[in-house]
């Protein structure tokens, strides 16, 4: 049933782009189907909120790492596709998906342990590209690993998918895409944020990534802390990659595809702070979705004569990370710190859009302050 | 940063033998020699097997001017860029779009047949190149104006987030780009016609190619040792430092960075050229970035010639991966058997080489007579399998020549470390021919389509393995100005 409703999907879109395969964004797109490309504002919102609550769980997981650990790791995306697919071979050993799922957030957090132990834990101190470098060889390993082990074609979880409640017409809610996904995210986020405020271990690790010096001086075992963060964001990652599979299909490139999304939301949110990657999950996930119906504004002939413009939502993540790096390196929830001294001519231009132009009543207003 | 890790690897000392160069370099030989065996075993002709092997050499030319472009990033300067891949893709299209002449939409009935692409500008093919550098210079410039100033990992975030969206925009500007298409009939610098047309062709490429690559290996060492490339490598070691010198970095970094990225534009314009036709699809994946970070981890990153050297080499592998898919599908199963025969005849006249040296240099004391006692012993076993009509007479003659020249380097072997260094190569490529003729014999399509995600393994695990043990690379940087 999932598997024919997946199918007509796919033909419809291959149509589109005028090629079998379906990548980058165009997979999305396969998944809520024909309502993007209409462009239903109901549908795009609920889209948007739906693809944000997979970006968060993922970005929560990525910066905890990148936090605690200072490297971008390039290997997520494909961390998160093996946790799908792991959770896919557990469902056809007859496990039921949701015993799956947690076996895999089990089976992940022991494998990321293991990816510190045998390769990161050689590269530290040896600055934030020599750590990036190696998680590229992860991902590639495991990416490639994967389509010769399961093939390319595209994998279903076995279960029934069901069709959506009808709530208005054109606006549904899908029993899993929308309820499960909803509610598993909502959990994670939630067990995320106790954790991270409540417990011992949390508290050592946003100390960490606050200050690895300072956090080693006061006596964390910074050691453990590593791991620990390497657990969590390997099993965050699990669980993205399950809901990513849920949400439209398995295919080694899920995860490396929503790499840029997700990374778009941790430097959004200031590297190191889950709660900026909450808040920076949703405002990439939603704005991508939001930027759809501008997108097909822009198709019409008479204003730019775009082709697919619903498939350039892709760009929105990027357009959004120059932005950030231009005007907020630190991130919405991050601390401002030192970079290079020597202000240069952008950054001048930068502060000069800052600072607004001072206008004569408000100099008066000053020098009246300063009197009084 | 990583290029400039500390130092406790073997060194090699001054005027010594080589070792990483001579196996460096005999692996390269191997994938030529590898290639044309079994191009001949295939049944091609002297011709095809010329083109084939000018395709590998000017395609390894453009991912030698990749890594000489990543090599002036990061290499000398410490600018991290993950985004080959979309500078590498900005050039081919500045460049093709161009030089191809117009190519309307192709509408049947309803249906587009082909979408067409912008321009159609028929520019010379001088000017196209040079635009394709201009368009990639500018577009590292404006990526790296904002993350610059930040740390390595941003620069790298955002180099990836524009290959990867350049790729997506690619597919989906159709009237552009020619979208899944691509651009067709992209023209060769000179038209040949008649049958031996790709021949010529394939050979003008490797001439023009050769000559760019010259040139730029000539213009990249003046240039990293003019006072210009010493505050590179400055910057790259302490940049604060640098700073306090009195240099403006940032404006070196851009120049640096901006100058790399139309190293790669380049390298896009002559792909462009070399292959004929552009597609978004797999030419201008992630995995080309990743490849050519390995080309210069391998060559030793900060060190012109080993980027070059690495990019013949990774490319080798997949040149071969390449011929082992297609002979695999065409189904040449039979002349692989004659492969085969060559290989264990090869394997077990080896062995007996070793013995024949051992014992006869040992026992028969006068040189002369001994080796002809070798060659006595290695003609018989050449001549056996003629006999037997196993082999045509012609290859029992060179089994009987290589083996002998194998003897004499056995022979050597005790006092020369450049001969122990030509055994190892030759048990290298021994193993590598094993592997190849298997994959052949008993691989069926499936499996021959995993061989390529096997190398893409393999790339991967040579980055974690590189990276871990000897981030200097195999062939290291000569000259350290700050060390």
């Amino acid at each position: 049933m999932g598997l024919r409703r997946f199918r007509s999907r796919q033909t419809d879109h291959g149509r589109h782009t005028g090629t079998g395969s379906v990548v980058g964004g165009a997979s999305e797109v396969a998944a809520l189907g024909a309502s993007t490309h209409r462009a239903i504002p109901g549908a795009t919102r609920a889209g948007g909120s739906r693809r944000s609550r997979r970006v968060i769980v993922a970005a929560i997981g990525l910066t905890v790492l990148y936090g605690i650990r200072g490297f971008a790791n390039f290997a997520y995306g494909d961390i998160a596709t093996l946790g799908g697919y792991v959770a896919l071979v557990l469902t056809f050993g007859g496990i039921s998906l949701v015993l799956g799922a947690i076996i895999t957030f089990l089976l992940l957090a022991a494998f990321g342990v293991f990816l510190e132990f045998a390769i990161f834990s050689r590269l530290e101190g040896r600055g934030v590209v020599a750590p990036l470098v190696a998680s590229v060889g992860v991902g590639l390993i495991i990416q490639n690993g994967i389509r010769a082990v399961a093939g390319t074609q595209k994998w279903l979880y076995p279960v029934t998918l069901g069709q959506d409640f009808v709530i208005v017409p054109g606006l549904g809610i899908h029993p899993i895409r929308g309820i499960l996904t909803l509610s598993v995210g909502v959990i994670l986020v939630v067990a995320a944020h106790v954790l991270l405020k409540y417990t011992n271990l949390g508290k050592a690790m946003r100390a960490t990534a606050d200050n690895l010096e300072l956090a080693k001086a006061t006596g964390i075992d910074t050691r453990r802390v590593t791991y620990a963060a390497w657990a969590v964001s390997c099993s965050f990652a699990s669980i993205a990659g399950v809901l990513l599979g849920l949400g439209s299909a398995l295919s080694p490139t899920v995860g490396f595809e929503s790499l840029l999304l997700i990374f778009a939301a941790v430097i959004v949110g200031g590297i190191g702070s889950p709660y900026g990657a909450m808040l920076g999950g949703l405002l990439v996930g939603m704005s991508q979705e939001m930027s759809v119906p501008v997108l097909v504004w822009l198709e019409r002939p008479d204003v730019l004569g775009l082709q697919f413009g619903a498939n350039y939502k892709v760009a929105v993540p990027f357009i959004i990370l120059i932005l950030v790096l231009i005007f907020r390196p630190w991130g919405i929830a991050g601390r401002k710190p030192v970079f290079a001294p020597r202000a240069f001519f952008l950054e001048r231009i930068t502060r000069s859009l800052r600072e607004r132009p001072v206008s004569s009543e408000a100099v008066a207003a000053d020098r009246e302050a300063g009197k009084s | 940063m990583t290029a400039a890790a500390p130092k406790k690897g073997p060194a090699v000392e001054p005027g010594g033998f080589p070792l990483n160069e001579f196996i460096v370099f005999s692996l390269i030989g191997g994938i030529v020699v590898i290639g044309i065996i079994s191009a001949v075993i295939a049944g091609a002709t002297p011709k095809g097997i010329l083109t084939n092997l000018g395709f590998y050499v000017s395609v390894a030319i453009i991912f030698s001017v990749l890594a000489l472009g990543f090599n002036l990033q990061w290499g000398y300067t410490g600018l991290f860029n993950a985004g080959i891949a979309g500078f590498y893709l900005i050039g081919a299209y500045v460049a093709a779009i161009a030089i191809t002449s117009p190519a309307p939409p192709i509408v049947v009935g309803d249906v587009v047949v082909y979408p067409g692409h912008l321009g159609g500008f028929s520019l010379p093919l001088v000017v196209g190149v040079l635009l394709a550098m201009v368009a990639a210079g500018g577009a590292a410039a404006v990526v790296a104006l904002p993350a610059l100033r930040l740390r390595a990992d941003y620069l790298a975030i955002a180099t990836l987030a524009l290959a990867v969206t350049l790729q997506i925009v690619t597919r989906n500007a159709q009237n552009i780009t020619g979208g899944a298409i691509g651009i067709t009939s992209v023209p060769p610098p000179i038209l040949f016609q008649g049958t031996d047309a790709s021949f010529l062709n394939a050979i003008t490429m490797v001439g023009i190619g050769g000559f760019v690559l010259f040139a730029l290996l000539v213009i990249l060492q003046f240039m990293s040792e003019s006072p210009w490339g010493r505050v590179l490598r400055a910057v790259r070691e302490d940049e604060e430092a640098t700073m306090a010198l009195g240099k403006n970095t940032f404006s070196y970094k851009l120049q640096a960075f901006a100058l790399g990225g139309a190293l790669m534009g380049l390298a896009g314009a002559l792909y462009a050229v070399t292959l004929g036709y552009l597609s978004p699809e797999s030419s201008f994946a992630p995995a080309v970035t990743f490849s050519v970070w390995v080309m210069v981890i391998v060559g030793g990153s900060g060190n012109n010639r080993g980027a070059f050297v690495g990019a013949f080499l990774i490319y080798g592998m997949e040149w071969l991966s390449v011929q082992v898919r297609d002979q695999a599908a065409s189904g040449l199963a039979a002349n692989y058997l004659l492969m085969s025969v060559l290989f264990i005849a090869l394997g077990v006249g080896a062995l007996l080489a070793v013995l024949a040296v051992q014992f006869v240099g040992r026992r028969v004391l006068d040189r002369r007579r001994a080796w002809l006692l070798i060659a006595a012993i290695l003609g018989a076993f050449g001549a056996a399998p003629a006999a037997l009509g196993a082999l045509p007479i012609g290859w029992c003659f060179a089994l009987f020549v290589l083996l002998f020249g194998f003897a004499f380097v056995v022979d050597r072997a005790k006092k020369s470390r450049r001969a122990r260094a030509g055994i190892y190569a030759a048990a290298t490529l021994y193993g590598v021919g094993w592997a190849f003729i298997l994959l052949q014999q008993l691989a069926p399509n499936a499996v021959a389509d995993s061989f390529f995600y096997i190398r893409l393994m393999i790339i991967g695990a040579l980055l974690i393995l590189l990276i871990i043990f000897r981030p200097e690379g195999i062939l290291r940087e000569k000259k350290r100005v700050l060390r």
